[in-house]
């Protein structure tokens, strides 16, 4: 018999009953009349342990670090996928990827699961901004075009290049942009379109490299790019953008900014190109069976390079800051930081979208500064970001729906359950709606990780489980030896059947 | 003015003969676009209905049409540069034989597409205008290699009557395409 008040019921009860200090400083809360801004500003590719405001070696983050004394730090969050696509439209519908099902690159959120979203949500009390530079969030974006006020198109603010959708079918991007840029001009493969095609290359070519001769002292590793588009832009001029829209806004305003850096390919500015030539390497792990093979060298050289790119990108987050703070934005607005998942330089892997979830590619930062926050507030709690739609519910005075499989976030309403599950779903070589064959899924509960791997050659079926309290590095698999491991393996294959049930 | 304007339109192809020289070029650019279709749409099934999979090849072939008349109106472009007995008297051959070199050349380069990223700023401009000097100083070449061997110019005459079976059928594909692209734009 199915009980009345199952565990996720509780917690959600729990959530909304206690209302911790951060909420009550809300001003725009359901105690107040007037609601606050809610600001999200998301880094793509932004990984939680290369950041100093987490503890990493090299000083990449020192604005970040500003932000964070006067915010709430969660220092355990992670994303719910491990490449763009899934892990925003988890952001946005508070669902596993497993529900919402935009599994692949270019996947949608399932039609069932669409209206269940943040901009939904929101829609009646904010006026509802939303600015990405990633072309996958932009297709997400236009599943809700319908609630936005105001949907700033991809190539905004940006030097050279453009892009078709947004200019030439607006009022049917996703098809545009599935048909005309990512077929008919796909970039760096042969296209869709026989002859047009490269004069288009050819054209954006020639701009690019004017660009780029131009700039050259400035970047002189390239100029920062739209991955996936031929979009190249100057991240000062962006960031000049974002705060024109920002300081624009009317209150109350729900905006989400995603911007492209330190996402590959890593261009940091001049000033940056000498930093972090220190030699310093994390610890050496052992290639995994599923990773590219890259040599030691190359990630080192890789990660240094992400690293300055971060500290380009974070000087250019301090600006945001005082721009900010002169605007009295801090006063009025709830600013959240965060990414959309890491990025891995070990085991032989490099990049995010792989077979791999570890905590390098999965491991987000989570700032958080209510409105006329002073102090800092640190949370050590295991939190995912299916968890950012019922916090942002809570801030705006609304019930977390019954649909969403996060929970608020502690400092946000909700509360620190020691031995809560999360879940991660790296899925994009299997098809959308047929069960999860050729997936990695992992879960994580209290101190543990149990990853599991379906269906890769050569590595099928395949368990590793890690004590990150004792192995933070993730550098001994004990699947075979630790006694919990086999109570996780049975919640995670009870799990997948679950979540596997409709499609069979 | 009036001269200029008669001798503009006396280089102007027949309605037959612009069918003829279409055609080849609709082959080309249809058949790349199919082939390219084809091979994605598996990935496509993958996480998009089939309806959603309809639309994106409604586009492509809209896109396909409109790539065509591009291209024709170049080879139009170029009959009314060229003296009338170069090109006008043997619009199908010339026409045809210039789709089909570009559509070579185009296909060639569709192989190595990547390698357009890699080009220094001079050769962004300096290869397409090779190209164009190549074409045109292939325009009294053609006319003299057709002029001189005819059956190559009977074979020439033959293919692109060919041609235009490919022309019914993928015409108003690219016809329903641009219709479908209307009207999701539209409403």
């Amino acid at each position: 018999m199915k009980p009345t008040l199952n565990r996720r019921d509780f917690l959600k009860l729990a959530a909304t009953a206690s209302l911790t200090p951060l909420l009550r400083a809300l001003p725009g809360s359901a105690q107040q009349q007037e609601l606050p801004n809610i600001i999200i500003i998301l880094f793509d590719a932004l990984c939680a342990l290369n950041l100093s405001a987490y503890g990493y070696a090299r000083q990449t983050s020192p604005n970040m670090e500003r932000f964070a004394s006067r915010a709430t730090v969660y220092h355990n969050h992670h994303s719910a996928g491990n490449f763009t696509t899934p892990s925003t439209a988890s952001l946005f519908t508070g669902t596993y990827p497993w529900t919402h099902r935009a599994l692949n690159l270019s996947s949608l959120i399932s039609p069932a699961v669409r209206p269940h979203n943040l901009f939904h949500l929101l829609d009646k009390a904010f006026n509802q901004v939303a600015y990405t530079q990633n072309v996958y969030t932009d297709t997400l974006l236009y599943l809700y075009e319908q609630y936005l006020d105001r949907h700033l198109p991809l190539d905004s603010f940006t030097l050279s290049g453009n892009v078709f959708y947004d200019n030439l079918f607006p009022n049917d991007a996703i098809y545009g942009l599935k048909s005309v840029d990512q077929f008919l001009f796909k970039r760096e493969e042969a296209h869709g379109s026989l002859f047009l095609s490269i004069l288009n290359d050819l054209s954006t070519q020639f701009t690019t490299q004017l660009y780029s001769q131009r700039l050259k002292q400035e970047y002189p590793n390239g100029l920062p790019r739209i991955a996936n588009t031929d979009v190249y832009f100057r991240l000062d001029q962006v960031m000049d953008g974002v705060m024109d829209l920002l300081s624009g806004l009317t209150q109350p305003s729900f905006a989400y900014v995603h911007l492209m850096p330190p996402h590959a390919p890593y261009t940091p500015a001049q000033p940056y190109l000498g930093l972090f030539d220190d030699g310093w390497a994390p610890p050496p792990k052992k290639k995994h069976r599923l990773a590219a093979g890259i040599s030691e060298e190359r990630l080192a050289e890789l990660r240094r390079t992400y690293d300055q790119f971060v500290a380009n990108l974070d000087n250019e987050f301090g600006r945001l800051l005082d721009d900010m703070e002169s605007n009295g934005l801090f006063e009025n607005s709830c600013v959240i930081l965060t990414s959309d998942h890491g990025e891995i330089f070990e085991r032989g892997a490099h990049g995010h979208s792989m077979p791999l979830v570890f905590e390098p590619n999965i491991r987000i930062p989570l700032i958080i500064s209510a409105p006329g926050q002073r102090q800092r507030q640190d949370i050590t709690a295991l939190t995912s970001n299916v968890d950012l739609l019922p916090s942002l519910l809570q801030i705006a005075g609304l019930p977390t729906p019954d649909w969403s499989e996060g929970m608020a976030l502690p400092g946000l309403g909700g509360v620190q359950i020691p031995d809560r599950s999360i879940y991660v779903v790296e899925a994009k070589a299997n098809p959308s709606y047929r069960p999860l064959r050729k997936a990695t899924v992992a879960l994580i509960r209290g101190k543990y990780k149990l990853i599991h791997y379906l269906g890769y050659r050569y590595y099928r079926d395949n368990y590793e489980f890690f004590d990150l309290e004792n192995d933070p590095e993730e550098l001994n698999n004990v699947y075979s030896s630790h006694p919990a491991a086999k109570d996780l393996q049975a919640e995670l294959d009870h799990k997948l059947a679950e979540v596997n049930q409709p499609f069979i | 003015m009036v001269k200029l304007s008669n001798s503009l339109k006396a280089r102007l192809p027949s309605g037959q003969e612009a069918l003829a020289v279409f055609s080849v070029i609709v082959f080309f650019a249809f058949s790349w676009t199919l082939y390219r279709v084809f091979w994605w749409v598996p990935s496509w099934l993958e996480y998009l209905s089939i309806w959603s999979v309809l639309v994106i090849i409604a586009y492509v072939l809209a896109f396909a049409l409109f790539e065509s008349l591009a291209v024709f109106s170049l080879v139009v472009i170029l009959g009314l540069l060229f003296p009338q007995k170069y090109f006008k008297d043997q619009f199908i051959v010339q026409g045809s034989a210039l789709s089909v070199l570009l559509g070579v050349v185009a296909f060639l380069v569709q192989r190595k597409v990547s390698l357009i990223y890699r080009l220094e700023l001079w050769q962004t401009l300096a290869y397409p205008a090779m190209i164009l000097i190549g074409a045109i100083a292939l325009v009294p070449i053609i006319s003299f290699v057709f002029k001189r061997f005819n059956r190559l110019s009977h074979l020439a005459l033959a293919v692109a009557e060919r041609m235009t079976i490919f022309a019914y059928l993928y015409i108003p594909m690219g016809l329903i395409g641009v219709l479908v692209v209307i009207a999701r734009n539209l409403w």
